[in-house]
């Protein structure tokens, strides 16, 4: 029979029935293994001793749930630590998604032909924007200045990576190795092809500009009745861990993936009836686009073929590093809960994401083939 | 790619505006449990009872705390939060560096040994990876490997091995840290 395991061997230390029989008949006549077993009871004492802490176990339950019910109702997400989530960071969700494809196309010079669409954003590449919790909070609510409308890419799961590749037409990449934690049992989804086009309106502008208590909005001419169509998709995500909840309708309902590993075509925009220069320096001009802001976005070099990575200093962190000979970027929570790295090649942006240490997210992206 | 999906599982939603049975549930069956984990990284009460209801806030953003999974994840919140204000706190290890001294107290060696113990493993935990020290912190609060397990996410069967590993790294920051 093989040696035990260095787990198994840290399994009998608390409950030797987690042996088989032959398991631990073996433990009982095999010197290295017994040898080894003394190392592990030796490190657990070790652990032990350390952590025996004085902790008062008569910690009092019902003050904390008052104390915690006041910070709910009064809105509080602000950690007592470092991190903190505003409030309104998700009802500016989009407007994020909004600003970042227009501006990231800020500097590209593109012919007069108002009356045609023209391509403003097709990236070969992507970079971090660095946000402030002010930025996020700052950002007007752009929803009330024009109307949305969006397609809704299809999606559903399938059985397996061969389904995928099939309906999305990817080449789509797997990781040559896993941690030993990561579950081993993968479901795939994939999504089709969907878009979104925003068109401006001067007079709905003005007024939820009035409501909100912000000063008007000075809007072009030409850019009252301007569109922005974003296209996105198609793309595959493999889910490791979790249950078969698709991630789409219920992103939480089969608990937290340890892992995702995604890939999808390139989004890319348009526009027609307004230039890129015209659409940024309206976007820049908003009260509640800081300076700062404004200069994150002028510094992404290459606008038009840069996809921006959202990063809010103090809640998320980030770091550029090559995968697969491009750039890409590392980002995640301070803490460690969850990292992504994001990076895009021959036209299809990738993604791994987990709840991993930040080298073993790396380690599996670059190990992608 | 889906990004609305990446984006919910990475940024909460915000807070609503009450709380809810299921949370309230969840509070009462592991607040103590997780104030033990964060006291146990910390060894501050006051401050084991921050990171507790920072954890229990970021739960209930996520709004699932009707899942089987809820108690398990505030509890790796929990040593994950206290294991950041660790990484980050200059000022306690100072205090700690103080804490060293011995004072009066009815067993002068023992409070020593305590304190040098104390110093040690949060010593160690700060240069662990977030993940090594998550696993220990976490069997060594009495969570059991079930617990563990969905605590991280990682099969029942995983957790031996990283246990294995994460306590043979204590003992060589250990080794390391009283050998300099």
């Amino acid at each position: 029979m093989r040696h035990l395991s260095e787990g198994m061997l840290r399994r009998i230390h608390d409950d030797r029935f987690a042996a088989s029989n032959d398991e631990r008949a073996h433990l009982v006549g095999c010197a290295r293994c017994q040898q080894r077993m003394n190392r592990v009871s030796s490190d657990v004492a070790l652990a032990t001793q350390l952590f025996a802490a004085d902790v008062d176990a008569r910690t009092p339950v019902e003050p904390a749930l008052a104390r915690i019910r006041g910070r709910i109702a009064s809105g509080a997400t602000a950690p007592t630590g470092a991190r903190h989530v505003p409030r309104r960071t998700r009802s500016r969700r989009w407007a994020l998604g909004v600003i970042a494809v227009p501006v990231v196309a800020t500097a590209l010079v593109v012919s007069a032909n108002a009356a045609g669409w023209l391509s403003i954003f097709s990236p070969t590449t992507v970079a971090p924007i660095t946000l402030t919790v002010g930025d996020v909070t700052g950002l007007p609510d752009l929803s009330g200045y024009g109307t949305m409308h969006v397609n809704q890419p299809d999606s559903h799961q399938v059985s397996d990576a061969a389904a995928a590749a099939t309906a999305t037409g990817l080449p789509l990449l797997r990781p040559s190795s896993l941690p030993a934690d990561v579950p081993t049992q993968v479901h795939w989804e994939v999504v089709g092809t969907g878009n979104a086009t925003f068109t401006l309106d001067a007079s709905a502008a003005r007024a939820a500009a009035a409501k909100a208590g912000r000063p008007a909005p000075q809007i072009p001419g030409n850019l009252d009745g301007a569109s922005i169509t974003v296209n996105a998709g198609p793309a595959a995500v493999a889910v490791y861990g979790g249950s078969a909840t698709s991630i789409s309708t219920d992103p939480l309902g089969g608990g937290i993936p340890a892992l995702i590993i995604g890939e999808g075509m390139r989004p890319t925009a348009s526009t027609n009836g307004a230039t890129l220069a015209q659409l940024e320096a309206f976007l820049v001009s908003q009260s509640g686009i800081s300076p700062q802001l404004a200069a994150e976005i002028r510094a992404i070099g290459s606008p038009a073929s840069t996809l921006p990575i959202p990063v809010i200093a103090g809640v998320t962190t980030s770091q550029t590093i090559t995968i697969d000979g491009v750039p890409g970027v590392v980002t995640g929570d301070p803490s460690g809960l969850a990292t992504a790295v994001i990076w895009e090649k021959d036209g299809i942006v990738h993604v791994v994401a987990g709840a991993l240490a930040k080298d073993e997210i790396v380690s599996i992206a670059q190990s992608l083939h | 790619m889906n990004g609305e999906a990446v984006w919910r599982m990475t940024v909460p939603p915000s807070v609503s505006e009450a709380t809810d049975p299921a949370f309230e549930r969840v509070f009462r069956a592991e607040y103590a449990r997780v104030v033990g984990i964060a006291s146990r990284v910390l060894g501050d009460g006051a401050k084991a009872e921050d990171v507790a209801q920072d954890a229990f806030l970021a739960l209930h953003r996520r709004r699932c705390s009707d899942q089987p999974w809820a108690g398990g994840w505030v509890c790796a919140a929990a040593a994950h939060g206290a294991l950041n204000v660790l990484r980050g706190d200059q000022r306690r290890r100072h205090r700690e560096r103080l804490a060293a001294v011995p004072t009066e107290t009815a067993d002068p060696a023992a409070a020593v040994e305590k304190a040098d113990d104390t110093r040690i493993l949060r010593a160690a935990l700060r240069r662990l990876s977030p993940r090594v020290a998550t696993v220990l912190v976490l069997r060594h609060s009495g969570l059991s490997y079930a617990e563990v397990a969905a605590a991280m996410n990682v099969r029942q069967g995983a957790v031996g091995t990283m246990l294995r590993r994460a306590e043979s790294a204590l003992r060589k920051e250990v080794e390391r840290a009283t050998s300099q």
